[in-house]
């Protein structure tokens, strides 16, 4: 089997592709700003990775990319020296991470839209559980709501918001 | 259960270990799924939105004095008195757009704000607002979000109660300037 060769565009196109599903996996286990950290190491690992030929199959990528965040979730003990290097050596890829400009203003304008059309209760539910990282007994707790009312209320809300933005923001002109 | 509701479980720690492995293993064997950009869009942007304070569009004025005191770019509009006016032209430099209704209601918390395009014939409301204790809603958003709504022509803003009446309790009618 051989290995897998990726120029630095492919290389850029892959982080951006697999950088969802790393920063998912973190933010279950950490909060802030340790979730950029731990999604860059990766993705980082990812590329030099890449470029020693370490990865001889396509088809198991994605395979690796979740060996590398399991990896680095049971060491969790990370060397600054080690990272510094890293990023001195492989940041270059990771510029791909940077959303485009216009496409982002765009998602925000997006997402603070259709937020506004949501009630206060399903804001704050959402807020809390994805940004804050409550848990629903916490959340029920904070709210005064059953943690079973917490869920079907976030269950709603993520329906309404995913409905919303597949659709154009509502200030724009109509197609 | 769908991939949005398991997504959904495995961030807030409702799938036990057997089940999150087998998750990430799905996540990571296909990272171009729909549900989980739609996720991480809800918690990047979400968490930029929060950190501004424009998660919730209706804020007290204190809010915009500690953005302003923190060196941002607030640009205020203010229509005036319910009725007819002008909207805004929007300054290049405006990081956050702050659209002042005064309603002169400082006993009610929270208003909607249904908003009408007129050139669009398109309407929507903006749920459940804060009306400061001065009496004024105090609409605050983003650069990208006033841009849009800015430059979407003439606007007929009713503010409604909460209540099941939904009463309008001011309007107003601004055209661009």
């Amino acid at each position: 089997m051989g290995v897998v060769a990726v120029s630095l565009a492919d290389e850029a196109a892959l982080c951006r592709r697999y950088a969802p599903a790393v920063r998912t996996f973190w933010r279950r286990r950490l909060r802030g700003t340790e979730v950029d950290e731990l999604t860059q190491e990766t993705l980082l690992r990812f590329v030099q990775a890449l470029r020693r030929g370490a990865i001889t199959d396509p088809e198991r990528m994605g395979g690796f990319v979740l060996g590398i965040c399991r990896n680095l979730a049971r060491e969790r003990v990370r060397s600054a020296e080690r990272r510094s290097e890293l990023w001195a050596e492989f940041a270059g890829a990771l510029a791909s991470l940077a959303d485009e400009p216009e496409v982002a203003s765009y998602q925000l304008a997006q997402l603070e839209d259709c937020l506004s059309q949501m009630t206060q209760r399903s804001r704050d539910v959402i807020r809390h559980a994805f940004i804050d990282g409550h848990s629903s007994s916490q959340i029920g707790q904070r709210m005064g709501m059953s943690e079973g009312n917490v869920r079907v209320v976030r269950h709603r809300t993520l329906e309404a918001l995913r409905t919303c933005m597949s659709q154009k923001v509502f200030w724009e002109a109509p197609s | 259960m769908t991939r949005l509701y398991e997504l959904d479980a495995y961030l807030t720690g409702e799938l036990n270990e057997g089940e999150a492995d087998a998750l990430e293993e799905a996540m990571f064997g296909a990272p171009d799924d729909p549900d989980l950009l739609f996720l991480d869009r809800i918690a990047r942007h979400g968490a930029q939105l929060a950190e501004h304070g424009t998660f919730d569009i209706g804020v007290p004025r204190a809010h915009i004095d500690t953005l302003v005191a923190a060196g941002h770019k607030v640009q205020m509009f203010d229509p005036g008195p319910p009725g007819k006016g002008h909207s805004l032209i929007l300054d290049d430099d405006a990081e956050f757009v702050v659209t002042m209704l005064a309603i002169g209601r400082n006993d009610i918390e929270r208003v909607d704000v249904e908003i009408n395009l007129i050139d669009y014939n398109a309407t929507k409301t903006i749920k459940d607002v804060t009306v400061d204790r001065d009496g004024i809603v105090y609409g605050l958003c983003e650069r990208p979000l006033a841009k849009l709504a800015f430059g979407a022509g003439r606007t007929v803003a009713n503010v409604r109660r909460t209540d099941g009446a939904r009463d309008v309790i001011a309007t107003w009618d601004l055209t661009p300037p």
